[in-house]
């Protein structure tokens, strides 16, 4: 019997040694196509990311997004210096409240305080985008994606594509517009109202386009509470 | 964990009552007890023995794992330029193109079969792109055909007969990296991206029987003792990488037998816990590969791009050799500073792999004799943008913390573009020992500024913070706070012009003298630049020559807060003194805070803030933030339109002419040079259709640089857009602008035959409606040579005891 219990006894240690369970995945070895190898052909334009489960496979680097970033200070206490380079109220941040986006992720999705308020989503009457203008295909190709990515709600995907379009074409009154659309569904009044503007003064022998812009500045006013000025606006879209 | 410490604990507690019962002494006969007390105490020699080694494992264990699964590699962060886009018609010439790919690193080939490689013969490209992946998505690797015709992209299609792609990104060129504060750098990579060829040369040569062994092998260090007995000298050696990676994560370099325990200990344990694969790519990440300065070179991800210039899975078989003949001893064998040795090694290595039939002999032959092949800039930023990244630091500082940026391997992509950046060093190197030499300065009086960026989104292109654009030191673009001057008469006009019922481009203004009583009781009386006065000029001729009387009566005339008001809106942040030499400049401005303000000018009136960074992705290129375009109207755009109207007149008639002459004729621009008192600063801020650059050149102690803004820096500025990709300023007259054929003398309506009549833009709605007589009225030419006797009396007073202060204010 004792003898049992003494070679039970290292047996019974050496269970010491068994593994727990795994808390986690081991070292983080995540790199999509960088310039690390293997990066080639994730094939199939995929999904924008946040689209996708939010299961990365790697949850090792809980990051805090900023926001949380002790900023603040810098920002409170900046004197009127200049826009560049320095942490300016102002600086970067601009009107409508558009600094930063971040994407949506379901989980822990953080919205700086300075998009939160100002953004006021709305459900809008449906209104059909102005007709195309005949755009040269690389304009072309980014316009079809971003209206695309505008129908399936993937509103900061359709503004990147939009943002790199409008690096080709800067004078395209068309992609304004559709920015300006964008931002409107998002909820960012005040600059798609800026947005519009951008096109109607690019725009020439548009007015579908002009009435188009009018309806965004109007939407964007009424919902800044400036009745008077959304009825002109209204006015303006239906041609008047 | 909280199951090990129940069983250590009671395992110790059972251990003491077993010690307890086995001392118990047994009834019976005296030479059982002999004979069994020698027994039991042997035995529990071994138990005790066990159980220390047993606690001593679980100890060890613990270590492994709170180390491998919380492991947290601080990755720097990349800091990258805008990628390259390629489209049908895209203005690029074809030095544009080989530029760009030099800073990737392409490899020229005759036949691009891998990423990063491509072929050219004169304007004909064969490029086979590298893939990445962007904020919004990945771009797959391109076999690409592009033809560079007339100044830009005439054909670009697939090689592969796949079409024509509308829209094809280049990988962006890595600008900088920032790192964590051990100075450890490294490329992750996971076990997928570990090309076949390498993890098998890596297996032959470190361990053979990785994918057998159970952390140890035995049969390893005998065969390894062997093999060096036999070769004299250490072939092999017979660590297995469990215990090299053991000896590289958890301990320091001593070299006792305690330590080859502990060693051992902790592989068997490794192998246990962890599959094989998720060991190697723990191994291919930490092994130490090489030193450059004060970085440490871990990984193979990132070694491969120090020794090679090019990512792991674009390496050869000598490559490939190479890195792992390095493991044994990375200063030792350094191909750099002992290539000999490395190449012995190598081939050593390459006569391995040919043994054991990982490549064929003929492979192992041609191998052998590829020279080492190691490149001279390794795997750092492609050149250095110190003045570039001060203003993405001060804007990623905003959002994230110091911490952060140094170790969570964000991946930033900024606006910087590289051609336009390199445009702007190699003008300014150019052209300041020239200015130096003109003028008989010293060699290393005069200093710079530069910044350029898209007037559309407000992207910062290229910023030149100094004379040597690498030195990262004081950056005069952001923080050199200089009078403008001349500057500053754009927006004076742009006042007056968005009052259309009262100013037109051809409002006639006197250029005559003007005298103010200062606050403190002291006359202002400013002199123009030539010390003449021209009586009567139209409104956008005063502007063009820079007038400044002329200036001063208008902006007396508006206000002076207006125009206060004005600079406010159009994008100025400092506090504004609103006193009258405001007219003439007496405000001090970076020339990152002019360009904002040409910024919005060149907008039509749209206010973009600069930026500097695009997008920031994490580590795993999952999106962070971005930084979005936005645009703000501050003043009527008809109003800009007007004003950059006339600033186009400074280019064609104007104070810089010379532009003419320098760009091309088709590239219209419009600009303002500006000169300070004491010719101590020498601007010029000015804009084409789709860039706006703002150059300074003076002194760094105040001291006159002798330079007007004609002289010096428009000198700059011209090199700079005359190498760079431009737009012209589009010929489009906005609704509600028309051009009207008038008589700049008095403003009227020109009846045909009126020879000196000129086409101005104006309000639709102000047009003028009289004629004029063309002739009959006043001459309006203005009158470069009169000096009549007020001129001769202020000739006398700035001579006075005042003169000093009143020439404070003279210039352009």
């Amino acid at each position: 019997m004792k003898r049992l219990f003494l070679i039970g006894l290292p047996l019974i240690a050496m269970a010491g040694c068994a593994t727990s369970p795994r808390i986690g995945p081991p070292a983080p070895i995540e790199t999509r196509g960088a310039q690390g190898p293997g990066a080639a052909a994730k094939a199939g334009g995929a999904a924008p990311p946040q689209q996708q489960a939010q299961t990365p496979e790697v949850e090792v680097y809980p990051y805090h997004a900023p926001g949380t970033a002790p900023s603040a200070g810098g920002q409170a206490a900046a004197p009127a210096q200049g826009t560049l380079g320095q942490a300016s109220p102002t600086g970067g941040a601009t009107p409508g409240g558009l600094a930063v986006e971040r994407p949506e992720y379901p989980a822990g999705a953080q919205q700086s305080q300075r998009t939160a308020s100002t953004r006021q989503p709305q459900t809008l009457a449906y209104a059909p985008p102005p007709r195309r203008p005949a755009l040269p295909p690389a304009a072309d190709a980014l316009l079809r994606e971003a209206e695309r990515q505008r129908q399936m709600r993937d509103y900061l995907g359709a503004a990147a594509t939009l943002e790199r379009a409008l690096r080709i074409e800067p004078q395209q009154a068309y992609l304004w517009n559709r920015l300006a659309q964008v931002r409107l569904e998002q909820g960012y009044q005040t600059q798609a109202a800026n947005l519009a503007a951008r096109s109607n003064s690019l725009a020439r022998d548009e007015p579908g386009l002009k009435q188009d812009n009018w309806r965004i500045i109007a939407a964007a006013r009424r919902a800044a509470g400036d009745a008077a000025g959304a009825a002109a606006a209204e006015q303006k879209a239906r041609g008047g | 964990m909280v199951q090990r410490k129940n069983s250590a604990s009671s395992a110790r507690r059972r251990g003491k009552g077993g010690r307890r019962a086995a001392g118990r002494p047994k009834k019976g006969g005296t030479s059982h007890r002999a004979g069994s007390i020698l027994g039991r105490w042997v035995l529990l020699l071994f138990v005790s023995a066990g159980l220390a080694g047993g606690l001593y494992a679980v100890y060890l264990d613990g270590k492994i794992g709170a180390k491998f699964e919380g492991k947290r590699w601080q990755l720097p962060a990349r800091v990258y330029a805008r990628p390259l886009e390629l489209y049908a018609g895209r203005p690029l010439t074809a030095a544009s193109l080989q530029e760009d790919l030099d800073l990737l690193r392409y490899r020229r080939v005759s036949n691009p079969r891998y990423a990063g490689t491509y072929r050219r013969s004169g304007d004909h490209f064969l490029v086979h792109t590298r893939a990445f992946r962007f904020w919004d998505g990945p771009e797959p690797a391109h076999v690409l055909n592009i033809e560079v015709a007339n100044g830009q992209i005439s054909v670009l299609k697939h090689a592969t007969g796949g079409g024509a792609p509308a829209l094809v990104r280049l990988d962006p060129v890595l600008i900088a990296s920032i790192y964590p504060a051990d100075n450890e750098d490294r490329v992750l990579v996971r076990r997928k991206d570990l090309p076949d060829l390498l993890v098998k040369t890596l297996l032959a040569v470190e361990d053979r029987g990785f994918y057998h062994h159970y952390g140890i092998d035995p049969a390893a260090i005998l065969r390894a003792l062997w093999r060096d007995l036999r070769a004299g000298s250490v072939v092999e050696g017979g660590s297995t990488l469990t215990q090299q990676l053991v000896k590289n994560f958890y301990l320091t370099r001593a070299r006792t037998i305690k330590r080859k325990l502990e060693e051992a200990v902790m592989a068997i344990l490794l192998d246990r816990r962890y599959s094989k694969d998720e060991i190697l790519a723990a191994y291919a990440n930490e092994i130490y590969l090489g030193q450059d300065g004060k970085r440490a070179i871990h990984g193979f991800g990132l070694a491969s791009l120090f020794y090679f210039n090019r990512p792991l899975n674009e390496l050869t078989i000598p490559e490939a050799a190479l890195l792992v003949a390095l493991i044994k001893g990375p200063s030792y064998y350094d191909p750099r500073r002992h290539p000999e040795r490395a190449l012995a090694r190598r081939n050593l290595v390459i006569d391995t792999i040919e043994q054991q039939g990982v490549i064929t002999p003929e492979q192992g032959r041609k191998a052998k004799a590829a020279p080492l092949g190691v490149s001279d800039k390794g795997g750092r930023p492609a050149g250095s943008y110190p003045a570039f990244l001060q203003l993405v630091r001060r804007q990623l500082q905003r959002d994230y913390r110091e911490e952060d940026l140094r170790t969570e391997g964000l991946r930033i992509f900024t606006t910087l573009d590289p051609l336009v950046q390199a445009a702007a060093e190699r003008a300014v190197s150019v052209r300041l020992p020239e200015l130096e030499r003109a003028r008989g300065f010293k060699a290393g009086t005069l200093e710079t500024a530069a910044i350029v960026a898209s007037p559309s989104e407000g992207e910062v292109l290229a910023v030149v913070g100094g004379r040597d654009p690498s030195y990262a030191g004081f950056n005069r673009a952001l923080d050199a706070v200089r009078s403008i001057g001349s500057l500053v008469k754009p927006a004076v006009y742009l006042t007056a012009l968005s009052m259309p019922q009262k100013y037109s481009l051809v409002t006639t203004l006197s250029d005559t003298p003007v005298s103010i009583r200062a606050g403190n009781g002291k006359l202002w009386q400013p002199e123009n630049y030539s010390r003449k006065h021209h009586g009567p000029v139209p409104l956008y001729l005063a502007l063009a020559h820079s007038f400044n009387l002329a200036t001063v009566h208008l902006g007396l005339s508006v206000g002076v807060n207006r125009v206060a008001h004005t600079l406010a809106r159009l994008g100025v942040e400092r506090p504004i003194d609103v006193v009258p030499s405001l007219l003439l400049g007496s405000i001090s401005l970076t020339p990152a805070d002019v360009a904002q303000v040409y910024q919005t000018l060149a907008n039509g009136g749209f206010r973009a803030p600069l930026r500097a960074i695009r997008d920031v992705l994490d580590a795993s290129g999952r999106p962070l933030s971005r930084y979005p375009l936005a645009v703000q109207p501050v003043v009527d755009a008809n109003a800009v339109y007007l004003t950059t109207w006339a600033m186009q007149q400074v280019v064609k008639q104007g104070t810089a002419s010379y532009l003419l002459r320098r760009l091309p004729a088709s590239l219209t621009v419009a600009g303002k040079t500006g000169t300070t008192n004491d010719l101590r600063d020498s601007w010029f801020a000015g804009f084409s259709g789709d860039k706006v650059a703002v150059v300074w050149v003076g002194r760094d102690d105040n001291k006159s640089a002798r330079l007007t803004g004609a002289s010096g820096a428009l000198h700059v500025w011209a090199d700079i857009m005359a190498n760079i990709e431009n737009r012209p300023i589009p010929d489009l007259v906005p609704d509600g602008i028309t051009d009207v054929r008038v008589d700049p003398g008095n403003g009227l309506l020109a009846a045909t035959g009126c020879g000196r009549a000129v086409t101005v833009p104006f309000e639709s709605a102000d047009v003028p409606t009289r004629t004029s007589t063309c002739g009959g009225v006043q001459p309006a030419s203005p009158e470069p040579e009169k000096r009549g006797p007020a001129a001769v009396a202020q000739e006398k007073s700035l001579r006075s005891v005042f003169g000093e202060f009143m020439r404070g204010f003279l210039g352009n």
